[in-house]
């Protein structure tokens, strides 16, 4: 191969060929997530609520302890109250999305049709392209895409980032702070299967710097069901952790109570924080819609 | 050895190991199958929970047993169990095995139950550690050596080949050795008998005993009695056939008559039983068939035990007779075909060999029958010599009456005696006169046939009504006349009388053997009539000779009837038989029973055969028992209880029900029936039992798989390339030379099939180096290039243009074939091709008039010439121009077409049906010229000089016209 690429016309073919690599994965995986955006946009609207902007909202009487700045004096001038004038939110939020890619996000049972990852990654760049449409500044956590940017090329950025393939990787991912100033929202997708001591704590730190939050936590249908059955050897997806069974399908009810308790946790993790529950067998759109609303759209 | 009822052990201590199944149950139950690996992110969420249904998974109970049973079935298959085992007599004794065994023609019928009984000896003498003494009754002559003690093993290729005789097996040489005390003390004595005592029952007693006292005697008997039919004979016209055997209980014995086809088939046309009461050794099946049927028949046999004894010969007895016609209206000189003599060869000739001639000429060939058509008196010397054949050699007289009979009944009666006095010669005494029925002074009117009596000779045939008779002599009424009639007229009167004289008989027709009287002769019936009296003649060839009569003549077996009693043709077919010896007609090594025909040229003696047919049993032989065996001897019978060997059977089970066990393993575990989830899955599980599966599945594939690439790819070249017309190229090696070598083709190909009846299949290319090239009519090659293809490609493609190929070279370059730059390169290759001298193609070539009138011969480019084998040298006559030329073009197809003009780039045609190279200024004409071309070349190529005549054709038109 190396005496081929010699000439000229093969590096030619061997340039074009990893092009096509290179772009090939990363449109499919956009062109879904614009898909998946779009067919939300047509249900939800803009922000619809008033707050520091430049277009004009509406008019509201004048309560007691607004400032005198705030009244509109031509609009009060044509009545005998005091009106003051709104603007449509428009200022631009900073919200930090972490995509868990661990080698345990990567399971996927047969009823799946996508693992844990893809469809994180789908709801993550499904989100930014919510976001940068509504040019919300956004950020993936724990990549170089990290710094809070909007537009189509931070897009393009986080999904080279989410298609390219991970190194080795442990079976859990530790959850990420935010470091950076001015973060107004974090959306963390993740299974949240991990050791406790070490997720509870870190979701509580995240939570304890004043950042409102959103948790989803997507997982497998066989991780909720718990389907199996007979004498089987449970193995985490790096075969680091093991567990013997001897009759699976008694442990069902115990692990769903350990699964419940886990979410009940979840929920208070975070002081406030909104858990997203998400299973990869539903539609993406979904958890998606959930996301959105929960950012404050509506 | 463990016995437990019939059944046995050989090895029993092996049963042992069965103790150790609970053992292994146990531990069976405490060793749970391995379990599923299943990845799954959540299993932290698992870590702590308590399992609480620990115990219940296990092995399950099915899956147990099957390991059990199948680990008991192998234990029990190695103890080798044996049901019926053989009586152990052979352990307690020490000494070889002595295994007799009758070789003879009794031993047929359930030879292979026989040969198993004996393998089954071997059997018992190898496990028994003992060598086998094998003895087969009927090889071994008399005073020969004594067969090789050897061990069972060696003695098995010798039992397989071995075939019973077709005769009676010999004893008389192991009766001599025990006598003599020849044989070694055997451990035990098998004899494997065949019931009879083959005539000889104080050898065969004298056997027993000896036998006996050798060592412990068991005797295996067949388990079905043997039968043997005798040389079938006539009796009262139908065909009787012998059936022997030993007495004993009622029974149907099944006779089959084969007869040959015209074809040469042999047929089996009918089916007789002979009834055989209790205690009864003999009885007869009868065939009562139509006399034609009755002559075709070739042989009887046994329906079912065929033996050489079970089949006989038919020839002789029932074949053909020979008759003679004596008729003394005849005139030798007139083909008369209203004449008696010729009525009679008619409807004489489906049954027998008819002669005809005078009456003494005739008695002197000792025919069968004899029918005298209106024969007046007979001379005094061969009255006598007549009756003497007829009451000697049970000759049939048949006599037809006549005016001559019934002058020399009127000169016999003289003037005064009404009834003629009684005449040897005569069945009835016949009055003087006939009577005259019908006729224009008559009152009465033609009588009719009567019905036949249904007993008698001519039984169930049908009376035809359209025969009349008109006038016919009469019997003179007797007390004696009613049980001589044997056919009547409707008024009763006699028609056809009869009498036995001696051992034959004297039959009269009534009436004349032409159509004077009657119109019989002119009827079916007369023919069916006739087949019946000839039933009643004796066969020609006797059936033992005279004594003496066979010294110093050479007989050669012409048919052998073998050992199944089938009749086969000789084995040495030039092993000749001094009469003296076949005068014994018995039958025995060497001498097998069947037909045999004089070898010799000697002279044939009055009384001498010419053929005789040596039969197995003779009519006065009988089968007898073996006398009964000595006491202690064990008997069974064949086939009986022959010891069945189940250590195969368990061992097979016990590997059948390991599989099911790995099956039912990768089952349980899951493996089996879904497939392993999870993205990390383990790669051994699901895996190995895939692979497995695959492995059985290629390894039972792979006979067929294989089978089916052995035949494959040159084969499949030669099936294609000579299905159809194929056109090839020759493979250059260059890529592009090839492909528009290929479109090329395949556009001359299109056009061919368009515009003529030539259709050629897809082109193939060719390595001359390699493939073979017979298969193309025409091969082109594009010769571009520097390279001369390699020698062995060269001689290839000399054998094919020797083989009546033709090759067509094209330079490709525009110019003419020997002056350019590959001149020579062309040259070094016609020198290896051998070409003959090559002219350019003018106007009075084939090629130029093949298909199309053509000119010019352009592909892409124009004006370079086309050469092709120059004419033959002329003698001087045809280089004289006066002379009309007729064969100025030689005969032959030139072997190859040179030229340059790039016809593949012209005639190259994409798969869209378009041209895939411009052509020349002139564009389409020039194209379709080249076209024109190609079509010519393939039509020169496939019909060779066919269209040659055409160059003449001016000459012969001008040669008409004058």
């Amino acid at each position: 191969m190396t005496a081929a690429a010699a000439r000229p016309g093969d590096r030619a073919a061997w340039l074009r060929r990893d092009a096509e690599k290179i772009s090939g994965s990363l449109p499919p995986l956009l062109v879904e997530a614009e898909h998946l955006a779009r067919s939300l946009m047509a249900g939800v609207h803009g922000r619809r609520r008033p707050g520091p902007g430049e277009t004009f909202w509406q008019y509201r009487p004048a309560h007691p302890g607004d400032t005198l700045a705030q009244i509109d004096w031509r609009r009060s001038g044509r009545s005998d109250r005091l009106f003051i004038r709104q603007m449509e939110w428009e200022a631009a939020e900073t919200v930090m999305i972490w995509a868990d890619r661990s080698a345990a996000m990567e399971f996927r049972s047969d009823k799946a049709p996508r693992s844990k990852a893809e469809r994180a990654c789908l709801l993550t760049l499904a989100l930014g392209v919510l976001l940068s449409r509504g040019d919300e500044r956004f950020g993936l956590l724990g990549t170089e895409a990290e710094p809070p940017r909007t537009g189509q090329s931070q897009l393009l950025r986080m999904a080279s980032i989410l298609t390219a393939e991970p190194e080795r990787r442990a079976d859990h991912a530790p959850v990420p702070q935010i470091h950076l100033p001015r973060i107004s929202r974090a959306v963390y997708i993740s299974d949240f299967l991990g050791p406790e001591a070490e997720i509870f704590p870190a979701l509580a730190n995240a939570a304890g710097r004043g950042i409102g939050g959103i948790l989803v936590q997507i997982l497998d249908p066989a991780e909720e069901d718990f389907p199996f059955a007979g004498r089987t050897r449970f193995e985490s997806m790096t075969r680091a952790v093991r567990y013997d069974a001897e009759q699976a399908a008694g442990l069902r009810e115990a692990y769903r109570g350990r699964l419940a308790e886990r979410r009940e946790r979840l929920a208070h993790a975070g002081r406030g924080w909104q858990v997203i529950h998400h299973r990869t067998d539903e539609s993406p759109r979904r958890a998606l819609l959930a996301l959105y609303r929960a950012l404050g759209g509506a | 050895m463990l016995t437990v009822g019939s059944l046995a052990f050989l090895n029993p201590w092996i049963l042992a190991g069965l103790a150790a199944l609970p053992i292994l149950w146990w531990l069976l139950r405490a060793i749970p199958p391995s379990p599923r690996r299943q990845a799954f992110a959540a299993v932290r969420l698992l870590l702590g929970l308590e399992d609480r249904e620990r115990e219940a998974e296990k092995t399950p109970w099915w899956l147990l047993m099957l390991r059990i049973v199948a680990v008991a079935a192998a234990f029990v298959g190695f103890a080798q169990p044996v049901l019926n085992p053989a009586s152990r007599v052979l352990a307690d004794r020490d000494g070889p095995l002595l295994l007799v065994m009758d070789q003879g023609w009794a031993s047929a019928p359930d030879w292979e139950a026989r040969r198993a009984a004996a393998v089954s000896a071997l059997d018992e003498a190898r496990e028994a550690g003992r060598d086998v003494l094998f003895w087969p009754l009927g090889e071994i002559a008399q005073g020969g050596a004594l067969p090789p003690q050897a061990d069972a093993d060696a003695v098995r290729p010798v039992l397989a080949g071995l075939e019973p005789a077709s005769w009676a097996p010999g004893r008389a040489r192991l009766l001599e050795a025990l006598e003599a005390g020849e044989v070694p003390a055997p451990g035990q004595t098998i004899w494997l008998h065949d019931g009879l005592d083959h005539g000889a029952a104080e050898e065969a007693e004298a056997l027993l005993s000896a036998l006996d006292a050798a060592g412990p005697l068991r005797l295996i008997g067949p388990a079905a009695p043997t039968r043997a039919v005798v040389p079938p004979r006539l009796e009262e016209g139908r065909l009787a056939v012998g059936v022997r055997r030993v007495p004993g209980e009622p029974a149907a014995v099944g006779v089959a008559a084969i007869a040959e086809t015209e074809t040469g088939a042999e047929r089996r046309i009918a089916v007789a039983t002979a009834e055989l009461g209790a205690g009864e050794g003999e009885g007869d099946a009868l065939f009562d068939l139509p006399p034609e049927l009755l002559r075709e028949v070739t042989r009887v046999v046994l329906t079912d035990g065929p033996s050489a004894a079970g089949a006989a010969l038919a020839n002789g007895a029932i074949r053909r007779v020979p008759v003679g016609v004596v008729d003394p209206g005849r005139d030798a000189a007139v083909v008369s075909l209203t004449s008696a003599s010729h009525y009679l060869r008619k409807a004489l000739l489906p049954f027998a060999d008819v002669r005809e001639g005078t009456l003494s000429e005739m008695l002197a060939r000792e025919p069968a029958a004899l029918v005298l058509a209106d024969y007046g008196a007979i001379a005094e010397g061969d009255r006598e010599r007549l009756t003497q054949w007829i009451e000697e050699e049970g000759g049939l007289l048949v006599r037809f009456a006549g005016p001559r009979l019934a002058a020399s009944i009127s000169d016999s009666l003289g003037t005064g005696a009404v009834v003629a006095a009684e005449d040897p010669l005569l069945p009835v005494r016949l009055r003087r006169g006939g009577r005259v029925l019908g006729g224009a002074l008559a009152w009465s009117s033609p009588r009719r046939f009567g019905p036949f009596d249904p007993d008698g000779v001519f039984r169930r045939l049908a009376a035809n009504e359209e025969v009349e008779v008109r006038t016919q002599v009469l019997a003179e009424p007797g007390p004696e006349l009613a049980s001589r009639v044997w056919a009547t007229l409707d008024d009763g009167t006699p028609l056809v009388t009869a009498r036995t004289l001696g051992t034959g008989h004297v039959v009269l027709f009534h009436v004349t053997a032409d159509a004077e009287w009657s119109s019989l002769p002119l009827s079916g019936l007369f023919v069916e009539m006739l087949g019946r009296l000839l039933a009643l003649a004796p066969g020609h060839a006797p059936a033992v000779p005279e004594e003496g009569a066979l010294d110093g003549t050479l007989w050669r077996a012409d048919l052998v009837i073998g050992p199944r009693g089938v009749p086969e043709a000789p084995q040495g077919a030039t092993d000749t038989v001094p009469g003296e010896r076949l005068a014994a007609l018995t039958a025995g090594p060497g001498l097998p029973p069947g037909l045999y025909a004089r070898a010799d040229r000697g002279e044939r003696r009055a009384g001498e055969p010419a053929e005789l047919v040596l039969s197995l049993m003779r009519p006065e032989d009988r089968l007898a028992a073996l006398p009964p065996a000595p006491t202690g001897a064990v008997v069974e019978t064949v086939g009986g209880t022959e010891p069945v060997r189940y250590a195969a059977a368990f061992l097979t089970a016990a590997l059948v029900l390991a599989l099911l066990d790995v099956i039912g393993t990768l089952w349980v575990s899951g493996r089996l029936s879904r497939p392993v989830s999870g993205v990390a899955s383990g790669p051994g599980a699901a895996g190995a039992a895939g692979t497995a599966a695959a492995l059985l599945l290629v390894a039972l594939a792979a006979p067929d798989a294989a089978r089916a690439q052995a035949v494959a790819p040159e084969d499949r070249t030669a099936v294609e390339a000579t299905a159809e017309t194929t056109l090839g190229y020759i493979r250059t090696g260059e890529a592009r030379v090839d492909r528009v070598s290929a479109r090329a083709l395949h556009g001359l190909g299109f056009t061919l099939t368009q515009r003529t009846a030539v259709e050629p299949g897809p082109p193939v290319g060719v390595d001359p180096e390699t493939d073979e090239l017979a298969f193309y009519a025409i091969l082109y090659w594009p010769l571009t290039g520097d390279t001369v293809p390699s020698p062995t490609a060269l001689a290839r493609l000399s054998d094919y243009i020797e083989g009546g190929g033709l090759l067509l070279i094209d330079t490709q370059s525009a110019a003419s074939g020997f002056g350019t730059a590959s001149a020579g390169q062309m040259r070094a290759i016609a020198r290896a091709l051998n070409l003959p001298p090559l002219a350019p193609v003018d106007q009075d070539h084939v090629l130029s008039r093949a298909f199309y009138l053509l000119d010019r011969f352009p592909g892409r480019w124009r004006g370079g010439r086309v050469w092709a084998e120059a004419a033959r040298s002329r003698s001087q006559a045809e280089e004289d121009g006066d002379i009309p030329q007729f064969d100025r073009i030689d005969d032959n197809v030139s072997p190859v077409v040179v030229g340059s003009a790039d016809w593949a780039s012209a005639w190259a045609m994409d798969d869209e049906g378009s041209f895939m190279f411009p052509v020349g200024r002139a564009g389409d004409r020039q194209r379709e010229m080249a076209l024109r071309f190609g079509v010519n070349l393939v039509l020169y190529a496939l019909t060779g000089n066919y269209k040659s005549d055409q160059v003449h054709a001016p000459e012969v038109l001008r040669r008409l016209g004058q």
